[in-house]
């Protein structure tokens, strides 16, 4: 009960605190706004369609039909919204638009590809390879070009054509991403089955990157960047509002705390719970604002969401509290608080995507809270995806929350046992 | 009657052994009813005295037992007879007095008619009511000092420490909170003070216990503590810093009539007299007979300060 007593007249004080509140809900709205316009027009929502369609390169050498047909379903009236396909004959060059960001993906139909398909060849025996090669530093475009070339691909090994995984992930994203999206598993099963028949045969996708530095825009910048602002000033108002731990001591009010019948434990939890309140309230309030506001989605699943909020939440929450417990006082607190959210901004990928760093600081990158607060978010309002699909992303920050408050608590119950 | 407070040998040192000692073997004795004072110099040992009483510094060694519960052994207990009124002003300023005295009122386990009632009593008892609902960053520094020590009172305590509680405030807000302190203990409650104004020990205190470097070194009535210095008052002469004592001067003034006692070291003269006021034209005529010029005069009554000065050999205002 104490707990929440203090948890509550925590929250009570942040939120009648006007400049607290720029920082916590005014600032992301205002920062996603500008990133938003400067990146798309969609932000007003007049747009159905958020996004201009993905400029797909495709390189034919294949003589026969099948390749023929490949590209005709590629090229046909229902994908003309989310493909954009141009046929080359230099797979080079190709190449290189891919990497100068210039195409999203380029897909090369190699020449025994209408052979293999006539000819029946088997599972076993005949492997036809279609390549795929894309910009690694884009993150959502490949991913889509990727999931209707996979399709086609199945297709053509099928006929009948089964929705798999990629194509369930982008179909369960149609709504988030325009009715183009929306109806693409229809649109695959229908063509495949009208144009390819019942020939089995295997051809398997060849997926290859396209150069490793070049930073790429994404399909939705809004998509992203508005969750981002969200973590990015969600971290700062946590670690801020651990700090308030420090103000207390300082101001007093933590000794009187101490000098009522209330234990370390129910101080340092109700203050800690407090912060916490605060930053789901924060973060819940940032949601409804830029769905109102800006019309965003932020996905298919409460349930996924409520988790991630929860998840990533605790997590800074907790993350504040360790610096709060070593820090020497308030002022320090505040310095190494802005560094490390900085610090775990750049690196998690606020400001640029984590996908388009190098693969080492790719991998670094999931050593902060950011990164795998923004991949279970993007998993959420990019991908569409559930709340099985972002478990391991709640898990890793929860763990990281039970041992980051653990040492929390263990260093804070030494400082006030004087 | 056996005392609420009982402390024994109280010693506290931070960051042992090295670290310094800032409590060394404190015992007093606080009977119930009474206001105790502790009176000290800044630094003298009275807050980290109060600190342990109240459960916020562990005695290095030493216990004191409070209505019957050791602070070593069962802090809690005490937490329940105890109200602290801490020196600084530990409210918060954005929320209301209400919000605040609510907020604290649940820290001490009150709820419901209770704490609503309790509220306003001491709401009535700080003579903020009318201001009940503003925000304490609106209040003036005497207001704020006296929700602070609304807050020490909710939960009717036993026993009330009061640290400092009249520092950096106006002469009026001071005279509000001396006459609260002495109303609140006419109603039985039990207070222990620390201040280092003499007048407040001297007008509030049936005992006081005088600590200096951490050490008590005299507890007693102010009467009894004064008897210590004598029953005379003391007037200090400064004849110049050239001047060295003409020791027919000091002769001269030991023989005028009603003084008890004069003496002089380097360029002061110190007389001793059963009323200073009488005596003292006939001191200035005889200092003017022997042409000197006076720079400095002080009459000293064998008050708390006296006895300070007695015991330490420095004033406690140093």
């Amino acid at each position: 009960m104490k707990i929440w007593t203090i948890a509550w007249k925590d929250t009570l004080i942040r939120f009648r605190d006007r400049n607290a509140l720029i920082l916590m809900i005014l600032a992301p709205l205002v920062l996603s706004a500008i990133i938003g316009s400067a990146f798309g027009g969609f932000i007003n929502g007049s747009d159905s369609t958020p996004f201009d369609a993905i400029p797909v390169l495709v390189v034919n050498e294949d003589d026969g039909v099948q390749g023929d047909q490949f590209i005709e379903i590629l090229t046909s009236d229902n994908l003309t919204d989310l493909l954009d396909v141009t046929e080359t004959s230099d797979l080079a060059a190709a190449r290189e638009q891919v990497q100068a960001g210039e195409a999203r993906a380029a897909i090369l139909i190699p020449s025994s590809f209408s052979a293999a398909v006539e000819n029946g060849e088997g599972v076993d025996t005949a492997v036809s390879l279609i390549q795929f090669y894309a910009d690694p530093g884009a993150t959502l475009t490949p991913n889509i070009v990727r999931g209707v070339v996979t399709q086609l691909v199945n297709g053509f090994n099928t006929a009948a054509v089964s929705v798999d995984v990629t194509l369930e992930q982008l179909t369960e994203a149609g709504p988030t991403l325009g009715p183009a999206m929306a109806n693409l598993g229809t649109v695959l099963n229908d063509e495949l089955e009208n144009q390819i028949g019942q020939n089995q045969i295997s051809i398997s996708l060849n997926d290859v990157s396209v150069g490793e530095e070049e930073a790429s825009s994404d399909l939705n910048p809004f998509a992203f960047f508005a969750p981002s602002m969200g973590i990015l000033f969600l971290m700062f108002a946590m670690v801020d509002g651990t700090r308030s731990i420090l103000d207390e001591q300082q101001g007093g009010t933590l000794d009187r705390l101490v000098s009522t019948p209330t234990s370390h434990l129910e101080i340092l939890l109700g203050k800690i719970g407090g912060v916490f309140l605060s930053g789901a309230l924060q973060f819940v309030v940032f949601v409804i604002a830029s769905s109102l506001l800006f019309g965003l989605s932020w996905g298919s699943s409460p349930a996924g969401l409520m988790l991630m909020v929860l998840a990533v939440v605790l997590a800074f929450t907790s993350l504040g509290a360790l610096v709060a417990a070593f820090a020497k006082d308030a002022n320090q607190a505040n310095i190494i608080g802005s560094v490390i959210t900085l610090a775990f901004a750049a690196l998690g990928g606020n400001f640029v995507p984590a996908q388009n760093f190098p693969p080492f600081l790719e991998q670094l990158s999931k050593i902060s809270i950011n990164r795998w607060a923004l991949d279970g978010f993007s998993d959420l309002t990019l991908f569409g995806l559930g709340l099985n699909d972002v478990l391991l992303e709640a898990g890793v920050l929860l763990g990281l929350s039970v041992v980051l408050i653990g040492l929390a608590l263990w260093q804070f119950q030494r400082r006030l046992a004087r | 009657m056996s005392p609420i407070v009982e402390v024994k040998d109280l010693h506290k040192q931070y960051n042992p052994p090295d670290g310094v000692t800032a409590v060394q073997g404190v015992s007093f004795a606080i009977r119930q009813g009474e206001i105790f004072s502790l009176l000290g110099p800044n630094g003298a040992g009275k807050s980290t005295t109060i600190s342990m009483l109240s459960g916020l510094l562990a005695p290095t060694s030493g216990d004191a037992i409070i209505d019957g519960h050791s602070i070593r052994q069962d802090a809690k207990a005490v937490k329940q007879v105890i109200g602290v009124v801490p020196q600084e002003i530990a409210l918060y300023d954005t929320i209301s007095a209400r919000e605040n005295l609510t907020f604290w009122g649940k820290m001490y386990g009150l709820s419901g008619e209770k704490l609503k009632e309790r509220v306003t009593a001491v709401l009535q008892i700080a003579g903020l009511t009318d201001r009940a609902d503003d925000k304490v960053a609106t209040f003036s520094g005497g207001m704020k000092r006296r929700i602070n020590i609304a807050v020490g009172l909710l939960h009717n305590p036993k026993v009330l420490y009061m640290d400092e509680p009249t520092v950096g405030i106006d002469p009026q807000s001071r005279r509000r909170i001396l006459d609260t302190v002495k109303e609140l203990n006419k109603q039985g409650l039990t207070v222990l003070y620390t201040t280092h104004y003499m007048e407040e020990a001297e007008e509030l205190s049936d005992r006081i216990g005088i600590i200096d470097h951490g050490q008590l070194i005299a507890v007693g009535t102010q009467d009894e503590l004064t008897a210590m210095v004598g029953q005379y008052d003391t007037v200090r002469l400064d004849i110049g810093a050239t001047a060295e004592i003409n020791g027919t001067l000091v002769s001269d003034l030991a023989g005028l009539d009603g003084i008890h006692h004069a003496d002089g070291e380097a360029e002061n003269v110190i007389v001793q007299a059963k009323d200073a006021n009488t005596v003292l034209p006939r001191i200035l005529q005889t200092v003017a007979q022997h042409g000197r010029s006076i720079r400095r005069l002080e009459i000293q009554e064998p008050n708390l300060e006296a006895v300070f000065l007695h015991l330490t050999g420095r004033a406690l205002r140093d």
